[in-house]
């Protein structure tokens, strides 16, 4: 049962117990009420008595006095005949006292027929002995009937009293004890809640559970509705979190993206300007060698204008290729490996030829893989070529080794020296733009691992690099998937 | 009493203009003794070794004047400076200044070279002439020139 229909209940047992015992109360006034009219009744025909005792002793006979007691005595049935209601009735019936209407009716026709009398002997129709007789029988029967009329009236209202007073005691009791109980499972089930509300996290694993069975009606409502606000209150606070989250982490990586961009611009533009200036220097020269007449001298700078030229021509290549890394082309076919490093030998050699280092390189795949050749021809010649430039003039035999295979799910490349090696110090930078680690020997434009690493991003692999004086060694693993 | 010409040392990674500076030197009609380094690692080797240097070029050591490029392997430009401001405190090298020479123009590199009170002009490569070049290297080692000459 919820709250609101046992408060309903409560409000209607208390008006029953209130509309009983004010019936009640009614009721005995009522009793009293007829007491008082049997009392009247006495006391006007005492008055008549009086006026009959003065006819007896010979006195002259007063009219209008024995007509109007006669009225009054009448005027007491009456009352009592319209005090008495159909309940009421019921009630005499049940108890036996409903005689007390026959002798208020009695009463009044006697009354009738007395003044019926009076108006006779007015007119002279009646003598004054008979007169006198019938005020006597008259008389007797009033007092015969208020004498009557006490007996029924006493037990009427002692049975009103003895009935409903013991009916109002019992519904208090009920209500009273009703009433706290229902006050008591109100408070009760509100104290569980509170509880079970207020309990520590880890004891109650299923909440939502024990809500479900400890509460009903209102609190259960209540509840639900509770808890669907907190929900959502914290589901917005959880968005707004993650939001903010994702604002930071966006805002850290468009920084991160915007510095990168930054520091290669000033690095590209720095290394595009400086073969251009050098070049502009040496021209310069050149036209004041060759109007000095020292053609040798303007030649030899000739060169060096022209090499740089060839190294501005590379870095421009490598920074569109860079440019190019990042977007997808859907040039994609199954690439012959074998064709693509005979392709690269005769691109490298220039630095193939007077060098000493050996290069070795096996294909052993299972599947034929499928991409875009460009890349993989860019990952394996900036690696190879490293290896060749970076040799070590120390060592008996140095070699370049590249490992072309793929094992179940994954492609591999491996690139294998015993060059010069990468210092510890350096190793995290090795990906990084416009990096050289060898001043002496370098000749690229230190974009080169960068633009595998994008290559190798491209594709969803990983590079990673091991390096000491020993030599270096760099693996790449590509998910097959991708390149089928 | 044969003149003796005042040592300087470059300090570039890049061959071409390293060329080119002591070709515009040589435009200027500066006489020089010219050193060259390749990077500040070895530009600063040069000026720790005072003791024996002095002993190998009684005349052309230690330099009073370093035309320092920024972009550099190992040690670069801004690095050396730092090393350098430390070593001037040791060494008798207190009266050798610095000239930037470098292609780089940016603001806050700038700011933080010009800070070290030694460095006293910034050229920037390809931008400047021969005579250019006499002027500002006069301005610096005017009173040196007095003293070799």
């Amino acid at each position: 049962m919820n709250i609101s229909r046992k408060l309903m209940l409560i409000v209607i047992l208390t008006a029953a117990e209130v509309s009983i015992t004010v019936y009640s109360a009614f009721e005995i006034a009522k009793g009293a009420k007829f007491h008082q009219l049997n009392f009247l009744h006495l006391k006007y025909t005492h008055q008549l008595t009086k006026s009959v005792k003065k006819i007896e002793n010979d006195l002259p006979i007063d009219i209008n006095t024995i007509e109007s007691d006669i009225l009054l005595i009448r005027q007491q049935p009456i009352d009592c005949i319209e005090e008495i209601n159909p309940l009421n009735y019921a009630v005499m019936k049940f108890i036996n006292t409903e005689q007390t209407l026959t002798i208020c009716e009695k009463d009044i026709e006697i009354a009738d027929k007395t003044l019926l009398s009076v108006t006779q002997y007015e007119k002279g129709e009646l003598s004054r002995a008979d007169f006198l007789l019938n005020l006597n029988v008259a008389l007797v029967s009033f007092n015969k009937h208020s004498e009557m009329f006490e007996e029924p009236i006493r037990k009427t209202v002692s049975f009103i009293l003895m009935t409903l007073i013991p009916l109002v005691i019992v519904i208090s009791f009920f209500n009273i004890i009703f009433i706290s109980y229902l006050s008591r499972t109100i408070s009760s089930s509100i104290r569980n809640l509170t509880l079970l509300l207020s309990s520590k996290p880890e004891s109650n694993i299923n909440l939502d559970d024990e809500l479900d069975i400890k509460t009903s009606g209102e609190l259960k409502a209540l509840v639900i509705a509770a808890r669907q606000r907190i929900k959502n209150d914290l589901l917005n606070i959880e968005n707004s979190i993650e939001l903010k989250e994702i604002i930071n982490s966006q805002t850290a990586s468009l920084q991160q993206a915007n510095d990168e961009l930054a520091q290669f611009a000033y690095r590209a533009s720095h290394d595009l300007k400086s073969p251009l200036s050098g070049a502009k220097s040496l021209a310069h020269f050149v036209i004041e060698d060759i109007k000095a007449g020292d053609t040798e001298e303007a030649s030899r700078n000739a060169l060096v204008i022209y090499q740089q030229m060839e190294k501005l021509e590379t870095l421009v290549v490598d920074i569109l290729l860079l440019a190019k890394a990042e977007i997808g082309s859907e040039d994609r076919y199954v690439i012959d490996f074998n064709q693509l490093i005979i392709d690269m030998k005769e691109r490298l050699t220039w630095l193939m030829k007077d060098n000493p280092c050996k290069l070795e390189t096996t294909i052993n795949l299972s599947v034929p893989i499928k991409s875009e050749k460009a890349r993989f021809a860019q990952i394996i010649e900036n690696l190879i070529s490293n290896g060749l430039k970076y040799y070590d003039r120390n060592k008996d035999s140095p070699y370049v080794r590249c490992n072309i295979f793929n094992e179940q799910e994954t492609f591999f490349i491996t690139v294998t020296d015993n060059g010069m090696g990468i210092p510890q110090k350096h190793q995290g930078e090795v990906f990084d733009m416009f990096k050289r680690f060898h001043a002496q020997t370098s000749t690229g434009s230190g974009l080169g691992m960068a633009l595998v690493k994008k290559h190798i991003e491209y594709l969803n692999g990983e590079i990673s690099l091991q390096s000491s004086d020993k030599g270096t060694t760099f693996k790449i693993v590509i998910p097959l998937d991708k390149l089928i | 009493m044969t003149k003796i010409k005042p040592p300087i040392l470059i300090v570039d990674d890049n061959e071409v203009d390293r060329y080119i500076l002591k070709r515009l030197i040589k435009e200027a009609k500066l006489d020089l003794t010219i050193f060259e380094k390749k990077d500040g690692q070895e530009a600063l080797e040069f000026l720790e070794n005072y003791e024996s240097n002095r002993i190998k070029y009684p005349d052309g050591f230690p330099p009073i004047l370093i035309f320092l490029d920024i972009n550099m392997p190992k040690v670069n430009g801004i690095q050396f400076l730092e090393k350098f401001s430390k070593l001037r405190k040791m060494i008798e090298i207190s009266s050798c200044v610095v000239m930037m020479f470098s292609s780089s123009e940016r603001e806050e590199e700038k700011k933080i070279i010009m800070s070290h009170d030694f460095v006293k002009g910034y050229l920037v490569k390809g931008s400047f002439q021969a005579a250019e070049l006499k002027e500002k290297v006069m301005a610096v080692i005017g009173q040196h020139l007095d003293k070799y000459s």
